[in-house]
């Protein structure tokens, strides 16, 4: 009797780690759903608390000041020019990397001699360290010893310290992220141009659409999912942007090249002020969800339609 | 689109003009580095000289240097098992069980990617200097997960939808368990699908600054941090600086460029095949 029942037990607890109970799901998920709760959910509550505290490290203060951080921020001239700089790159970036980008995915989607080593070569740069980007860029841009210098030079122009200067600083840091961002949109759109049927450009030949025509009235619209997800993976990355920002400019001069990671990272571990450095973040969270929602409606929709 | 159709010769010309113009920085970098002092501020910049290896060697021998070296090394590892060991069977379940919510569950392992890298580094930060993990290479693979983990779980996911079912039925069948489906049969059909996510997160993981920079301290720095310190009150040693760039770009983009053909959905985690 007692023998049977101890059999039953362990042919139940075989069946369970064997994986052959409705548990199933569960004993595969759960170590993930825990660890993603423990460092994802967590910290975010905890920011959220964060960010309601008047909380400085240095002096080591710490109270309740509800929604005091956020109201700073409306009269926090530095955090404006943060956002200002934060839409200037992503838009700026956005728009160059995708029109650039499917122009090179339309020229590479045809064969073309060397195409190998061409889509191979096109990968590094997004492959590249972004703090080795940094570095090779400033070594670029180098006013007396760089090679755009010198290329400027070439055709007449002055030279420039790009880095230093207020006006340019924002073009060069933008300049960086087409260069190493562009190939992986011109990867989604190429994946994207492959899948189309080549009997609609038929189609639209016999009804006599030149190339234009063809491109803006048939590749376009079929386009707008890969579109919508480039655009969708690159405001993410382009929106919380430090790496090479760090790197190349430190936000300089000034606040000239400040973006929303960089202010928010110095109010942080510079001025050591947690609690608005955890504000900006749930900002940065609150905006970050509202955009990516609305690309993805927006295109998706349109595609539907 | 028709792909047998052939550029012509202008814009073939074109394409690879703009494809030059994407490798000259990452030439250029490796130029430097084998380039004397002298030949590296040479105006007019020099193509032709003759190669040096000085620059290499200085770096190898850097003690700090390959200490931090190793230290990115090993934080990738650790990162890419951890990644492995909770996201494959997670991806598994996701793409052969239906339970209520998986749509929203998958969506929110999905989403834990989005949130900004400044908003959960102030609380690892106060956290991890009230527990002594700041400065330590374990804490670093444990942040590292926020983003290796949605990452496996989602291309794993997509690789096993791929896989046709009647496989699993046929060696059940055969009267084999669940468990045992998945490991002698799933599993070692899904080579390419482990090899790629398994690569891509040790590039992410590689190539990571921002949590790197907060919480490394002397001992635990990854490479990425440490290069700055070739950069001294004397000045930027640039040579140096290169070879060291090279070193660090060398492995991600010889793994990059072995898992080329996954690269799409990895680095949209499935949503383009």
């Amino acid at each position: 009797m007692y023998s049977k029942q101890c059999k039953q037990w362990w042919a139940t607890i075989r069946r369970v780690l064997t994986l052959e109970t409705r548990l199933a799901p569960f004993q595969l998920l759960g170590p993930l759903i825990i660890v993603l709760f423990a460092i994802t959910i967590f910290p975010t509550v905890y920011a959220i608390w964060a960010s309601t505290l008047y909380w400085h490290l240095d002096v080591s203060a710490k109270h309740f000041v509800g929604i005091a951080n956020f109201q700073h921020m409306f009269y926090d001239l530095r955090f404006w020019n943060a956002f200002k700089n934060t839409a200037i790159f992503t838009v700026g970036s956005l728009i160059c990397e995708l029109v650039l980008g499917m122009a090179i995915a339309l020229l590479m989607v045809n064969s073309h001699f060397g195409s190998r080593l061409s889509k191979s070569l096109i990968l590094i740069p997004m492959l590249s360290t972004p703090v080795v980007v940094g570095l090779m860029w400033v070594l670029l841009y180098d006013p007396q010893f760089g090679l755009l210098n010198y290329l400027f030079n070439l055709v007449g122009l002055p030279r420039q310290s790009w880095l230093a200067s207020e006006h340019y600083a924002l073009v060069a840091l933008i300049v960086i992220d087409i260069w190493e961002w562009t190939p992986f949109v011109v990867l989604i759109l190429m994946a994207g141009l492959q899948s189309l049927p080549s009997d609609i450009y038929e189609a639209a030949r016999c009804d006599g659409a030149g190339a234009w025509q063809a491109f803006r009235n048939v590749t376009l619209p079929l386009m707008k999912p890969f579109i919508s997800i480039a655009l969708v993976f690159r405001f993410m990355d382009a929106f919380r942007w430090f790496d090479t920002i760090y790197v190349v400019t430190k936000g300089g001069p000034g606040i000239a090249t400040e973006n929303w990671s960089m202010y928010g990272y110095l109010t942080g571990f510079s001025y050591l002020n947690m609690g608005y450095s955890a504000a900006m973040g749930v900002v940065m969270l609150i905006v970050i969800i509202a955009i990516s929602q609305l690309i993805i409606k927006r295109l998706f929709t349109g595609y539907n339609n | 689109m028709n792909s047998k159709s052939k550029n012509n010769i202008f814009l073939q010309i074109v394409l690879w003009l703009i494809i030059l113009a994407f490798t000259v920085p990452t030439l250029w970098l490796f130029l430097t580095s084998i380039k004397t002092r002298v030949d590296a501020f040479a105006m007019p910049p020099k193509w032709i000289f003759k190669p040096v290896v000085s620059n290499y060697l200085t770096v190898l021998h850097n003690k700090s240097f390959m200490h931090y070296y190793l230290n990115s090394v090993m934080v990738a590892i650790a990162t890419t098992a951890l990644g492995l060991l909770l996201g494959v069977p997670a991806g598994y379940a996701l793409s052969r069980y239906n339970f209520k919510k998986k749509d929203d569950l998958a969506f929110w392992i999905l989403s834990t990617r989005m949130a900004p890298p400044i908003l959960v580094i102030v609380p690892f930060y106060l956290l991890f200097r009230r527990i002594h993990l700041l400065d330590t290479l374990a804490g670093l693979v444990l942040v590292y997960a926020t983003f290796s983990l949605a990452f496996v779980t989602w291309m794993m996911k997509g690789y096993f939808d791929g896989l046709p079912r009647d496989l699993e039925e046929a060696s059940r069948v055969d009267g084999a368990t669940r468990l045992r489906c998945i490991v002698s049969v799933i599993l070692p059909l899904s080579g390419p699908g482990l090899m790629a996510s398994a690569i891509f997160t040790f590039i992410s993981s590689w190539n990571e600054y921002f949590y790197a920079l907060i919480l490394t301290g002397t001992r635990s720095q990854t490479v990425p941090v440490a290069i700055n310190s070739f950069i001294t009150f004397e000045g930027i040693r640039w040579g140096e600086i290169s070879a060291a760039g090279i070193l660090i770009l060398v492995p991600v983009v010889i793994f990059g460029l072995l898992v080329q053909k996954y690269l799409v959905s990895g680095l949209t985690m499935g949503a383009v095949k």
